[in-house]
């Protein structure tokens, strides 16, 4: 099985400095339609931390200088800040969640500085604590009808079995450990 | 006529003919067992390679894709782009939220394999599959600065045992090139099977690699300076640069923010992976391979589902008297057909119970072979809903696949009446 797996991989190394990208640290990946998400559980703690285009969230990603514009980003923050009904974990799991922290340059009404420009994220780290972690089977992921304009997450994860990565859309969007 | 009759007529009718059906229920049952044996083993091979290092939470190398770091640090494929100078790596290593670090140092080879200059910590903390630990097969982790551990794969094609010499060669290339003969290595330990890249290394300790480097320069041997093993033991090495760095951190949480900065590092531009999400990245990659088992089990199973209706369709003819006899005693058309549609769901029902005894049968046997010889660790749990699904599903399509023959009883049934044409 691993010479199969090897020959299979040799093909790909001549492949590989295609698959290699763009030599950019995933942190500074950006595109409209395609957020992040990494999750973690560790004992009855699950931390998910989301990254996602201010286009995915408000619509627009310059800072916010109409008052409407100024009214969307509170709205959507106040949105993203509720963990509890962006992630359903399984009602065995009995998670609660115990906090959740929202960042965004669009948050700050800061004229001096300006940042990453036109290209602004909304970063959110979340925290849960589970009653019964064993019970942690998946978690639905409702990001999607909250933020009709986001497409795609792009998952990492680590969980007892292990790291995985996996990709969620609006159509799948549940994520099993 | 209530149904229950017709069932038990049904087996007592398959009963009859035996040999066939017995025939036809056992090769029904191998392509049901095929199925889900494929799938079985396609979801450990997927787990075993998604697992290939599992006890590392991070790998770090120069900066590049996180495919090719994957493929150089892990499957020892291609070769990394730059270093990771020593000085970045004890940075790496001193962060808080590190619980311990494996250097790796790639680039010399030995007959065809790879050699890795690492720690002894290697084999403490690589883990694969479900999270198992290195085995020694025989001898122990490197102690001396001229020791070798080699793979399990190495050791079976070259030959080797605890306490045999192994010369080094400089570069990638075979026997016969830029070799380090004057620093022969000594076996120290032989690694167990483990199905990963493992086996195909040759482990020296860091500083070996830098040894036997100390009287080379740009590649070549420097002309006139030969330094030999003894003097080289008494010297000390530190290496200037190392290819990867396995990385364990304390808590899951601590991963992605480590995996982040490292990611920032200022000194050096470095890359840090999860190598369990680069690895499915790659599974992921070879999609299709994984695309044609399951095409390949569909078809297996059409063709079981084929040699069932055959059977029954074939036997149609011999059992014209049977069925007629039946009509003369009021058997109504729709009577036959229920009667063949049983044949074929009774027929089915008992394949797939058949399968699975088959299934774990040939598992047990297989488990501790495919295991020593392939590194393939096939977990035999009790079946899965999916398999469970599957079975169901191939007992509906082996009913519905008994209605072409039941169809043909009734037609057959309705124009020969009792008198028989040979």
């Amino acid at each position: 099985m691993e010479n199969l797996v090897r020959t299979a991989l040799a093909g790909l190394v001549v492949t590989g400095s295609l698959l290699a990208v763009s030599p950019v640290s995933a942190a500074e990946k950006h595109a409209h339609g395609e957020g992040e998400l990494k999750l973690a559980i560790e004992g009855n703690k699950v931390v998910i931390e989301l990254t996602a285009p201010g286009s995915d969230i408000v619509g627009f990603e310059h800072k916010p200088s109409l008052d409407a514009d100024r009214k969307a980003v509170a709205a959507a923050a106040a949105m993203l800040k509720d963990g509890g009904a962006l992630f359903a974990f399984p009602d065995k799991a009995g998670c609660k969640m115990q906090e959740a922290d929202v960042h965004s340059e669009m948050l700050h009404d800061d004229k001096h500085k300006h940042g990453d420009g036109d290209h602004a994220e909304f970063e959110v780290h979340y925290s849960f604590s589970c009653a019964t972690p064993s019970a942690l089977t998946h978690v639905d992921v409702r990001y999607f009808k909250a933020f009709p304009r986001a497409h795609e997450l792009e998952v990492q994860m680590i969980t007892q079995k292990g790291q995985g990565a996996a990709e969620l859309t609006a159509s799948s969007s549940r994520l099993t450990f | 006529m209530s149904r229950a009759p017709i069932l038990s007529l049904a087996v007592k009718s398959l009963m009859n003919r035996r040999l066939t059906v017995g025939l036809t229920l056992f090769a029904l049952a191998v392509s049901m067992m095929l199925v889900l044996g494929v799938e079985k083993v396609r979801g450990e091979a997927k787990l075993s390679f998604a697992n290939t290092i599992s006890g590392a939470d991070l790998i770090v190398g120069a900066r590049s894709g996180s495919i090719q770091l994957l493929l150089y640090s892990v499957f020892r494929i291609g070769n990394a782009t730059n270093n990771i100078s020593w000085k970045s790596y004890q940075q790496i290593a001193a962060r808080p939220g590190v619980a311990w670090t494996v250097p790796m140092s790639l680039g010399d080879s030995h007959r065809g394999f790879r050699v890795l200059g690492t720690t002894g910590d290697f084999f403490w903390h690589y883990r694969h599959g479900r999270k198992r630990n290195l085995k020694f097969s025989g001898g122990k982790p490197f102690n001396d600065l001229f020791d070798a551990v080699v793979g399990s794969d190495v050791a079976k094609a070259l030959g080797y045992n605890v306490g045999d010499a192994v010369v080094v060669a400089h570069g990638l290339g075979r026997e016969g090139f830029k070799t380090h003969s004057d620093k022969p290595f000594k076996v120290s330990g032989v690694l167990a099977k483990t199905g990963t890249p493992v086996d195909r290394t040759v482990f020296v300790s860091l500083e070996a690699i830098e040894a036997i480097h100390v009287d080379w320069q740009s590649g070549s041997p420097i002309p006139g300076m030969s330094i030999g093993a003894d003097k080289v033991r008494q010297m000390k090495f530190t290496p200037k640069a190392i290819t990867a760095v396995l990385v364990g951190t304390k808590s899951r949480f601590g991963a992605f923010g480590l995996q982040r900065s490292i990611n920032e590092f200022p000194a050096e531009p470095l890359l840090a992976i999860l190598p369990g999400v680069a690895l499915q990245e790659l599974w992921d990659l070879m999609g299709t391979a994984e695309l044609a088992l399951s095409v390949i089990s569909v078809f297996v199973i059409a063709a079981g589902l084929l040699g069932m209706v055959t059977m029954l369709l074939a036997g149609l003819n011999e059992r014209r008297r049977e069925l007629a006899i039946l009509r003369s005693v009021g058997a109504q058309p729709r009577h036959l057909f229920a009667l063949l549609a049983a044949e074929a769901g009774t027929l089915s029902v008992a394949a797939a119970g058949a399968a699975l005894a088959l299934l774990y049968g040939v598992f047990l046997i297989a488990q501790p072979i495919l295991d020593a010889e392939f590194g393939l660790f096939i977990e035999i749990t009790s079946p899965s809903r999916h398999d469970l699904t599957v079975l169901g599903m191939m007992i509906v399509a082996g009913t519905l696949a008994g209605f072409l023959p039941a169809w043909r009883a009734c037609r057959q049934a309705l124009a020969d009446g009792l008198i028989v044409r040979t």
